[in-house]
């Protein structure tokens, strides 16, 4: 059998046509949270939980996902594969409808992130174009069925997460500058000569508006998970290629007029955090970022005005966060662990869920 | 935000044997084991295994200089033979040490200069074209080819002067450049090699830094932490044998394609893999997890014994080495499945039992 991404694809299709939904739909808790995950049986899903961390719906998937696009306003929703995955899984989050799969095409793959417009018509996503190896944004029409109608650039290579600012109107682009190609696997190509970027991309025109990149200290500093404040900063965590504990930083931020910086380390809130951040949210109110490190199983908080390091909570394999209120976030791992916790390192409630591993990314529905 | 109670969700356990394996080899989880020694078994994968290795490397990586500058002063059969022999010899030993991918591996773009590969794009090809005609090429030495991209430093470089049919190493002007850079090459290659052997062992070194854990150690706080980096290593080399060696050349025979295993033009991709599973199998054999398995879980030395057999059988060709100790050729989609099947044994049977567990975020973040 081939092993082609074409195929888990459509062992993808199978899958969702051969595991019923759950009946959470009939009644009860409300979907608050989706994730990535992987099952107890090394197969992998989606599952949305309550607010209390229950799972509540658990859609198969044939290969690792990512990240979650949420459009809000609609209940729409698009989970990624994960580099370099070619499909994508569309799913109502107020409804058990059945899951519409799409793919990336020909010559393209995804690189596990998306963001939808305010309206909800259109998707964006990061994409390689796999024979140039460079990066493009492809613009995907929801009420056609996701069928793709055109790409920008991303300005760069290896894009990553990409979000759209609150004027509706740009796309922050974390252009990790890593070269991949799937017929080498997820080895990286050009650690010598990589160039991140992040980048803000008119989404209608695709014209750049302005780029930041790293000066040769932090070349290989690869930003890959961004979240914008309410100022209108945007917050990177970036994935650091180079000498090992030798990064510049891995947390800071960037604005169209303002050049990239790092945030302040705090020895008292401890910084080891093993050249690597998995995920970065924002706040309610905007003033906190958080920023987990499952290599270090650290989670930090920042204030975004102060751009300090102000606290750091123990998680092991720590990775997905969604803000719920001004000082609390939902944090979760890769040993199941569903918990709130407050920026000032309080946990409020944990959950263990057994058999589950959280990946990379979590994302509140509501 | 309304508190959430601390409920610990017990879902029930689904089978945990993996998809790969029959359902009558169901596991329990929770069982007793004996207590892993995570410092004695840093040490004796140390001692045992990298570092005998490392230094294998180095003293096969030593004698390139010296090889090449003889057959380029002689020409004759025996110098072609013994330059032949030397390049097999330091791919043979680099593939037993490439599943190493931390500390002195990662220090200084090591392991890119050493062994540039997989190069889907040709940058390699692209680069050795344009320093041939450079200026600078007829003068080249080893402090010239160390400050180049680290394509140009390591083994495939030197692999395209030593099978340049047209352009033989050999006395005489025809191939004056090509024996420039050769000798240049093969001596950044025995300097790198050096440094990556010293990176090791050195006072200070990362030897030092997996036996002497604690709060004024960088890396690994504790020894658990040490042990783990070790079974990393393991889960990455399983990933780097399915992913990376064998996925590309199903690929391509599933499409009728052509895939372009390491060291093809110098006839030693069975060569470089059969050194390589071999010493992931040494490692796997050394760590000795399985010792820390219980009664019940017995199948999983049997699974695993077979599995060896099989990838070890193969060529990574899909054919079947000489000395195979199975009587039929694995095809390359059981290499890859035995690989996975491997991978996903290890990281949720082999490291639970010895309570080395790698988180399924930080072991291969995105």
């Amino acid at each position: 059998m081939s092993l082609s991404r074409r195929s888990l694809m459509l062992n993808s299709i199978a899958l969702l046509a051969t595991r019923a939904a759950s009946p959470a739909f009939a009644a009860g808790p409300e979907p608050r949270f989706v994730s990535a995950s992987r099952r107890a049986d090394g197969t992998f899903s989606l599952v949305t939980l309550s607010a209390e961390g229950r799972i509540l719906r658990d859609i198969p998937l044939s290969a690792r996902g990512h990240d979650i696009a949420i459009h809000a306003p609609s209940g729409r929703a698009v989970a990624f594969s994960r580099r370099p995955g070619d499909f994508a899984v569309a799913f109502e989050t107020r409804s058990d409808s059945e899951p519409i799969v799409f793919t990336a095409p020909e010559g393209r793959h995804f690189f596990g992130h998306g963001a939808f417009s305010p309206d909800g018509h259109l998707l964006y996503a990061t994409e390689n174009n796999i024979a140039a190896g460079v990066g493009v944004v492809g613009i995907y029409d929801v009420g056609r069925g996701y069928k793709k109608i055109g790409e920008h650039q991303s300005y760069g290579v290896g894009p990553h997460e990409l979000i759209l600012l609150s004027d509706g109107k740009t796309l922050a682009i974390a252009n990790g500058g890593i070269d991949t190609s799937p017929e080498a696997g997820r080895e990286n190509l050009n650690l010598d000569t990589m160039q991140p970027s992040l980048a803000f991309v008119d989404r209608e025109t695709g014209a750049l508006r302005q780029q930041h990149v790293f000066t040769r200290d932090a070349q290989r500093l690869s930003i890959r998970h961004i979240a914008a404040d309410r100022g209108g900063q945007v917050w990177f965590g970036g994935q650091w290629e180079g000498d090992p504990g030798a990064a510049p930083g891995l947390i800071g931020c960037a604005s169209l007029d303002r050049a990239l910086s790092f945030a302040v380390p705090d020895a008292s809130a401890g910084d080891d955090l093993k050249d690597y951040i998995g995920s970065v949210a924002i706040s309610d109110d905007g003033r906190t970022l958080a920023a987990s490190a499952p290599k270090a199983g650290r989670i930090v908080y920042v204030d975004t005005v102060t751009s300090r390091i102000t606290a750091c909570s123990i998680l092991r394999d720590a990775c997905g966060l969604a803000p719920v209120s001004a000082e609390t976030f939902v944090e979760t791992s890769g040993f199941g662990v569903f918990r709130y916790a407050t920026s000032d390192r309080q946990v409020l409630s944990e959950v263990d869920l057994e058999g589950i591993a959280f990946d990379n990314h979590l994302r509140r529905i509501i | 935000m309304k508190s959430v109670s601390s409920l610990t969700v017990r879902r029930s356990l689904i089978a945990s044997a993996l998809a790969l394996i029959s359902a009558g080899a169901a596991t329990n989880a929770a069982i007793a084991t004996p207590e892993a020694d995570p410092y004695a078994i840093v040490l004796k994968v140390l001692d045992t295994h990298i570092i005998p290795h490392v230094a294998a490397f180095r003293v096969a990586a030593a004698k390139l200089p010296d090889t090449v500058a003889r057959v380029c002063e002689r020409g004759d059969k025996a110098s072609r033979r013994a330059v032949t022999k030397s390049f097999r010899d330091a791919v043979e030993s680099y593939a037993a040490i490439e599943f190493l991918r931390f500390g002195p591996l990662q220090q200084s773009g090591l392991r890119e200069k050493l062994s540039f590969w997989p190069d889907p794009r040709g940058i390699l090809p692209r680069q050795m074209r344009q320093l041939l005609t450079s200026p600078d090429a007829a003068t080249a030495d080893v402090a010239f080819i160390k400050k180049q991209s680290a394509a140009l430093q390591g083994l495939p470089a030197l692999e395209i002067l030593l099978t340049d049919r047209k352009a033989l190493l050999a006395p005489g002007p025809g191939s004056a450049t090509q024996c420039t850079l050769a000798k240049s090459i093969a001596g950044a290659i025995a300097d790198n090699a050096a440094a990556f052997d010293a990176a090791w062992t050195k006072d200070g070194g990362w030897k030092d830094k997996m036996l002497r854990p604690g709060s004024d150690n960088d890396t690994y706080k504790e020894p658990s932490e040490a042990a783990s980096e070790l079974v990393k290593a393991l889960l990455v080399g399983f990933q780097l044998v399915a992913d990376v060696q064998v996925k590309p050349r199903l690929d391509a025979l599933d499409a009728k394609g052509n895939a372009t295993g390491p060291y093809a033009a110098s006839n030693l991709t069975q060569v470089h893999y059969t050194a390589f599973v071999t010493s992931l199998n040494q490692f796997y054999d050394t760590l000795g997890l399985e010792q820390y398995l219980g009664d019940d879980q017995l199948w999983i030395k049997n699974w695993a014994s077979g599995a060896w057999r099989a990838i070890r059988s193969s060529d990574g060709l899909g054919g079947r080495v000489a000395d195979a100790s199975r009587s039929s050729s694995p095809t390359l989609r059981e290499v890859f499945d035995k690989t996975t099947g491997l991978r996903k044994l290890v990281s949720r049977e082999l490291a639970t039992a010895s309570h080395l567990t790698v988180g399924f975020n930080e072991l291969d973040g995105d």
